[in-house]
This record gives structure tokens, sequence and C-alpha cells, in this order.
């Protein structure tokens, strides 16, 4: 089906209209569920939708979660059945979900000052309500704001970003129907540093081709982190303004 | 969360007294303030979201499918939800999951849902809870009655529509209309069930209990609400130890307040759609 | 009066409640002028801004031009948020606090907050976060698990906290010694699920903290009712127990849990003397019955309860006097259940904030 589509036009336009170096519409908000978590989140990235909650540090609620030199990170993802086109009802115990929550919690237990939380756990509940491509960058974007709401210290964002290779061209920030149609990485930075802590590509792809996705997937990163961070400022600014009240 | 014996205590008397004082000074039929939202995702028939001040909140989305069928009377709707730290087939998810299934099968005209001869539209209701501290149920039905408020489902497409029925049911898969304005709302003839959940602490019937109110209640009662009408009612357990033994008076006063409840809410989330 | 109010919102944005309103995020007695900018304030603000995103760009090239102890002036001053990974200083002159760290000689922060500064010790205030308990905290905790010789206690904390055996008052008073039977008989002193109020002895290097009850201020809670606010909101004063209008005593944790009950005696009001007292200090401070507590009482309760609601809900800081005059507002109503009413808490509000600049 895909095929049938132009996925990239001669003149250098996507299927939505963007050039190959243009991120989709990103828009996110913190502290969006002050009342059921510490920290929470809200992203959108084109027409991929996720909410994070984040509970915790908090004293485990099972021995068996204590560390007793760090904080154990657990991450629960929801994909709701009506996220995609096609209806489709997930098992919580879907190899691919597990997969993706496994990844997530290595990358944030690296992410966050672990050693400052022995002894305590942190939940981070992350609910796909709506997807169109890069679901686990949206994922990862979620799961940093939610962190930072709730106070826990971490290095710097993580901030994850998508760059696909079609024929020589390299892509950012696929959607769903150009991930179907070509090879792709999923990458995650340290803030603006050039430190990776996440790379997942699926798909052979050349090997000199995969030098120019990381760099476009790097520079994503880097401009996912930049409007990350002025809503979080934005925010801070904000309570902070209001407590002037 | 346990209360010490000693809230529980002070909860128990004070919402089992004539006439009771409930601990934030609700009236018994009193709703505390919701936000709510409908139409909030595009990848969805319908989608709606609630959230209550005590953090609670669920999103449903409808979705419709077109499924081909032999009996053509039958009503194909499938209701599920998630709730967010409870294991999948818990009781409390097969009780909000049957309510509501059952509930909209049995008051949706199969005609609504018809396509062809040979093809009907399956209706799937899928819930997410993100958080309760209150029981789930009336969150979940008012949010589902919302998200079903919003339900559009395509027009077949009008060059698939010629001269007679017959036509009509020689085109194997109906095509539609590409065109999302083009589409009829579910609820243009027919309103969604409402199930409503009330407490019972002695003599006395609350509606829209908080999780620390149902720790001290005997026990539930659920209403299901149609057109104007209770149509089913149902008793629920609320917490671990409750008694669940009511005297015919309270079941009867339970259902009362539950309709007027009930009038109440529909009134309201129907405003919103309109809004 | 509506028995339903919706409040509709568009899309998933939206935030529940507070987070429209205005925000507090400090313990500290807030005081209008402290916040308000200066001209000359600010405008040193931006220019640390600018410099700010130079900043950013070049600590990832290794480059070095910021005069640190500038920038961290401003920082300060400016009372500008500060974001994770972001330089505060690259001046080792400085020791680091609480939220940041350090590579080499560069301090960064560590989460989203405000810089403050203690002669040479810096740290970041981050903008939310759970109760950090301190020495010398009035709290109120709930019994979580029951131990051979000590009693976890929810407390709102990053993790439980301990209450040792030691650290009770038993029946019998001081002079009483502990024996083994006490610590087999530790749930009929406490149990899961009781509520107590108890003050931070001592905090743990990991955070953890550990609480005594060895006075008679402190102890089993009873004739009341429990709620929780965020700690942020709760302002810090000298005591944490208050004698209110209508017959309503208030314990407002510095924890953000707060218990209001009914009125009592307290044992120390009988003017015995405290070291009696101690010893005289029987069973019934462990007792799980309640006394009688009249409709009336009930009712004034529900409507403090409410109160605190709206100053949380309009996430102003609570302190004594801002829950009378909520209360007071609140008077206005007929019933309490008003009170739940967004317009109504944002009204009752306003006036507190009128009523006690001052």
């Amino acid at each position: 089906m895909a095929s049938r589509i132009e996925i990239y036009s001669p003149e250098g336009l996507r299927i939505d209209g963007r050039r190959w170096n243009e991120v989709r519409h990103f828009r996110c908000a913190i502290n969006t569920h002050p009342v059921s978590s510490d920290g929470s989140s809200v992203i959108e990235q084109g027409n991929t939708k996720v909410i994070c909650n984040v509970i915790g540090p908090a004293e485990p609620t099972l021995r068996s979660r204590v560390i007793s030199d760090r904080v154990s990170i657990s991450v629960k993802l929801v994909v709701a059945p009506f996220s995609m086109i096609e209806r489709r009802k997930r098992p919580q115990n879907d190899s691919r979900i597990q997969e993706m929550c496994s990844s997530i919690q290595h990358m944030f237990e690296d992410a966050v000052i672990a050693h400052l939380f022995p002894r305590s756990q942190i939940d981070v509940n992350l609910y796909i309500v709506a997807q169109d491509g890069g679901v686990l960058q949206a994922c990862i974007n979620a799961t940093t704001l939610a962190l930072i709401d709730a106070g826990v210290p971490m290095y710097d964002y993580v901030c994850a970003c998508t760059a696909g290779m079609l024929d020589r061209e390299v892509l950012l920030d696929l959607n769903r129907i150009e991930e179907s149609a070509m090879p792709f990485l999923t990458m995650a930075t340290i803030g603006g540093t050039r430190k990776v802590s996440l790379l997942q590509l699926e798909m052979t792809v050349q090997f000199d081709r995969l030098e120019p996705m990381m760099a476009a997937a790097m520079s994503g990163c880097h401009h996912i982190r930049d409007l990350m961070d002025s809503e979080v400022r934005k925010h801070g600014k904000s309570r902070l303004e209001r407590g002037s009240f | 969360m346990p209360l010490s014996l000693t809230e529980e205590s002070y909860l128990s008397v004070s919402l089992s007294q004539r006439p009771p004082c409930r601990p934030d000074g609700r009236d018994q039929l009193q709703f505390r303030p919701i936000d709510a939202a409908a139409g909030i995702l595009p990848t969805t028939n319908g989608s709606a979201r609630i959230r209550l001040d005590d953090g609670g909140e669920c999103i449903v989305g409808v979705k419709a499918e077109v499924i081909a069928v032999s009996r053509p009377d039958d009503v194909h709707v499938e209701v599920d939800c998630d709730i967010v730290g409870l294991l999948p087939s818990s009781p409390l998810q097969n009780l909000l999951c049957s309510t509501l299934e059952t509930a909209i099968k049995n008051s949706l005209p199969s005609r609504l849902l018809r396509i062809t001869t040979k093809y009907r539209y399956k209706i799937f209701v899928d819930g997410i809870i993100l958080d309760h501290v209150s029981h789930p149920l009336t969150l979940f039905s008012m949010t589902t009655y919302l998200a079903l408020l919003d339900t559009r489902l395509p027009r077949l497409a009008p060059d698939s529509i010629g001269g007679n029925d017959n036509d009509k049911d020689e085109i194997g898969i109906p095509q539609f209309s590409s065109d999302w304005a083009d589409s009829d709302r579910l609820c243009m003839s027919w309103s969604p069930p409402l199930v409503q959940l009330a407490i019972i602490v002695g003599k006395n019937v609350f509606v829209d209990a908080t999780g620390e109110e149902a720790e001290v209640s005997d026990g539930g009662l659920l209403t299901v609400w149609h057109d104007g009408r209770v149509v089913g009612l149902r008793v629920v357990k609320t917490r671990d130890s409750s008694k669940q033994v009511f005297s015919i008076n309270s079941i009867s006063n339970a259902v009362e307040v539950l309709a007027s409840a009930s009038r109440d809410i529909e009134k309201a989330l129907k405003e919103i759609r309109t809004s | 009066m509506p028995t339903l109010t919706v409040h509709t919102s568009t899309d998933l944005f939206s935030s529940s409640g507070l987070s429209h309103q205005a925000a507090r995020s400090t313990n500290e007695e807030f005081d209008g002028e402290d916040v308000v900018m200066s001209d000359a304030d600010s405008a040193e603000g931006e220019a640390i801004e600018d410099d700010d995103d130079d900043e950013r760009l070049f600590s990832l090239d290794n480059n070095e031009n910021g005069d640190g102890d500038a920038r961290v002036t401003g920082l300060v001053k400016g009372r500008h948020i500060v974001t994770p990974g972001e330089l505060v200083t690259a001046d080792s002159m400085w020791m680091r606090g609480h939220g940041t760290y350090s590579v080499g000689v560069k301090s960064y922060s560590s989460v989203a907050g405000t810089l403050t500064r203690v002669n040479k010790l810096l740290s970041v205030a981050p903008l939310r976060g759970r109760y950090d308990p301190k020495i010398g905290d009035h709290v109120i905790g709930r019994i979580i698990d029951v131990g051979t010789r000590s009693w976890h206690v929810d407390i709102g904390a990053k993790q439980a906290a301990v209450l040792m055996l030691g650290s009770v008052n038993l029946p019998g008073g001081v002079q009483r010694r502990k024996s083994e039977s006490d610590e087999l008989q530790m749930r009929a002193f406490l149990k899961e699920g009781d509520l107590l109020n108890a003050e931070v002895q001592a905090v743990f290097t990991d955070g953890a903290a550990s609480l005594h009850t060895r006075s008679l201020n402190y102890g089993k809670l009873r004739n009341g009712y429990f709620f929780t606010i965020p700690s942020s909101l709760v302002i810090r004063s000298k005591y944490h127990t208050f004698e209110l209008p209508g017959g309503v005593d208030l314990v407002l944790g510095v924890n953000g849990y707060i218990w209001l009950r009914k009125h009592t005696q307290q044992l120390g009001e009988q003017g015995v003397s405290i070291t009696r007292l101690a010893e005289e200090a029987g069973w019934e401070i462990y007792s799980d019955e309640n006394e009688y507590i009249s409709v009336n009482t009930r009712e004034s309760i529900a409507r403090y309860a409410n109160a605190i609601k709206a100053l949380e809900y309009c996430e102003v800081g609570v302190n004594e006097a801002r829950i009378i005059a909520a209360y007071e507002a609140s008077k206005e109503y007929k019933s309490p259940g008003e009170m739940i009413e967004n317009y109504v808490k944002k009204r009752i509000v306003k006036y507190v904030l009128l009523t006690t600049k001052g």
C-alpha cells in the first residue's frame, strides 16, 4: 500500500509536506496530572500522543524491588487498543511492549542520579493513546519530562528521535507510513551532548549509510531537547510568577 | 490504603447518622465537579476523557469495524477496559466491562449498526482507567457515555448506493465515503445507557462516593439508566469486608436516588456535546 | 445547587485543577516583596539568560569564558529557572549541594528549579518533589509495617520513616522499662493503618527519617478526620498544632498530612506538671475509641477540610491565619458542600489573600 504513495517527492517534500530535516509538530506539557502522580507529562509528536505518569521516588511496594545502593525503576506501558487505525488489543505481556519497557527502564537507570535514592522505587506509567510512528521516541521524551516534573535528579534531558534512509536520502522523525517504507533507527542522546544512550535499528542498512542517519537523528534529538527545555522553563517561570500572587 | 480504626469509626458515624455529614460536606446527591473532554483522539470514531478532582481519570475510545454477519439482529458490541495497577480480568475489570457491554447491547437498536444486508458495524468501546481512588464504575460509564455521544459512523459512498437494495448487496465490501464530515452520529435517535453507583451506609445512600467513604460502606448498588428509566440494577461489593446485606427499604431508596442522579448527569453530559 | 458541575477541556493537554492557579513552591513564609524583581535585577537577569544559552553551547565544546561568580549571582538573584544538565558554575570555589552534580570543576544542575546560595554552598531547589524530612519537623504518619522493635511509617517521603519502640511513650510512663513482652505486643500500641503525629528525630544519610513520639503532644490520633495536601504548600512555623474556632483542633503536619479533630483538653493543659504527666500516661494514649463528636463539630471539620482544600486548589501556602480566614469566608456558604465547586474555592482564596496580607 505504501508503495503507491510517493514517500519523498523529487521536489524534496514528504507526504505530510515536510522537508527531510524537519521534525513533526511537537507539543509537550508537564505537570498535567498533579493529583494522581508525582510527575506527569503529555507529549504529541505529529499524531502520536503519549501520557506519562511518574510515581516516586517512594518506599518500595515489594521487598524484591529493594536495591540497597540505588533507586529501582520500573516502566509500565499501556497501548490503547484504539491508538491505531485498526483496532488492536495487545496483551500486557506482549513481547514488543515488554522490550520497549525494558529498554526505557535501562536507559533511565543510567540517566537519573540513581545512588541518591537507595532503597526506593520509581514507577513510570506510559499510556500510548494515539500512534503514528515514533512511539518509542515519544515514550522516552515523555518519561524525561515526567521525571523532571517529579523533581528526580538527572544528569541531563534524555531526548529521542528517529531517522530513516530512503534510497540515499535521510529523513528525520518518521511517521507511520514512512516507517513502513524504509529502514529507520531510534536514537536517544543525553541532552545536547554527543553521547548516545539508546540506539535501535531493526532493519538492514548499508553500513556507509548508517552514519548520516545517526547524524540526522542526533540533530533531531538536540532540537527536541531545546523544545522540551523551553517548555520546562516556561512552566517553571509561570510557577514562580504565580507564587508572587 | 487501610484506614485506622478511629478514622473508620469517625467516617461511619458521620455517614450513618441522620442527617449524615459527608467528610467534604456534600449533599447525598451531590457530585464532585468533573473535567471532561470529548473528541480528543482523531484516530477513533469517538473519544472522551473525564477527570475527577481526586486524580481519577479515564480515557475511552470507540472504534467501529465492518463485519460480515449472518444473523442480522445481533448487536455486536465489545467493551473492554484496562485498569492501571490491576491485573487483566480482575473482578473489578470484569464488572465494569460486562455491566457496560450488557447495558449497551440491550439498548442499542441493531438497525443503527446496519450497513447493508450482509455487513454490520461492530462497535469496540475501549477504556483506560489511568488512576482511580473511588470506585471506577461511574467514571468509566460517564466517559463511555460521552465517547458514544461523540461517535460518528461513516456513510456509504454515494456512488455505491445505486438503485435498489439488491444492487447494494452485490457489492462485496461496502465502499465508504472518504469525507469524514459525511458521517452519521451514532446517537442521533439513541441515547447510550448510563451506569451509576451509589453506596449504602446504614439507612443513608450516597452518590459519587470517595474512596474513604466506600471503605466504611455496607455495600453499593448500581443502576443502569436508559431513556429516562432504570432498566437494571445490581448489588456491588464496595470493599473487601462489606456486609452486603441491605433492607428492601434502602435498596428502593438507592434506586430512587440513582434515578434522579442519572437524569442530572445525563443532562450535564449532553450539554458538553452541544457546547 | 447543581448536582454535577462539568468543566470542559478540549484536548489532552489541559491540566487538572491546580496548576491553572497560583503556584507556590517553597516552604518559607511568603513575603510578596521578595519575588518582585526590581528593574535592575531583571535587566541583569536578561543578560544572564543570553549568556546562558551561549554557555550551554560551549559547555559541549569545552570552551571557557564565563565568569562563574557573576553567573551564580545572576541566577540566584534573578530567580531564573535552571534545568537538568545546565551549567551552574565552572568555578571550583563553590560547594555543591542538593540538585547539582559536578564533572571536574564544573557544576551542573540535576533538577529543574531555582538556584539558592548559602555562603559558599550552591544548591538547586526543585520546583516540585516529595517531602524531604528535616530534624525537628512535626509530621503525621501512617503505620505501614510492624517489625520486632520498630514500626515503619509512611510520611509521604521518598522512604518510609522508622519509629523505634524506644522512641515512644509506653503506658506506665517514662520510668517504665521496656521488656521483651513489649516487643511481642507491638500491635497493641500501634498497628497497620494507625495514624500518629511525631517529630523527626534524625535523618539517615540515605534520606530516611527516624521519628519519636516522646511528648504528650505526639502519639496516636483519634476523634477526627485525615487528608493530605502537597507538603510544599505547608508553611513551616514554630507550632503545628492549632486550636481553631468552632471547637476544632488542627494538626498541620509539615509533610502535608493533616488531622482535624474535635477539640479536646490535651493532657498537658490540665494543670499537671509535665513530669508527672509522662508518668501518668496510661493505655488511653493508644485507645482506638473515639469520643462523642457532635454533628456541629463534624460539620466544622468538613468546613475546615474544604477550606484547606480550597487553598490547595489555588496552590496557596497554608498556615493558621489563612485557614481561619478561609473558614470565616466559607461561612457565606450555608453548606460546606458548596465549597467543592472550583469558583467557590477561588473566591474564598481571593478573600483570604486580601485579608491576611498585612
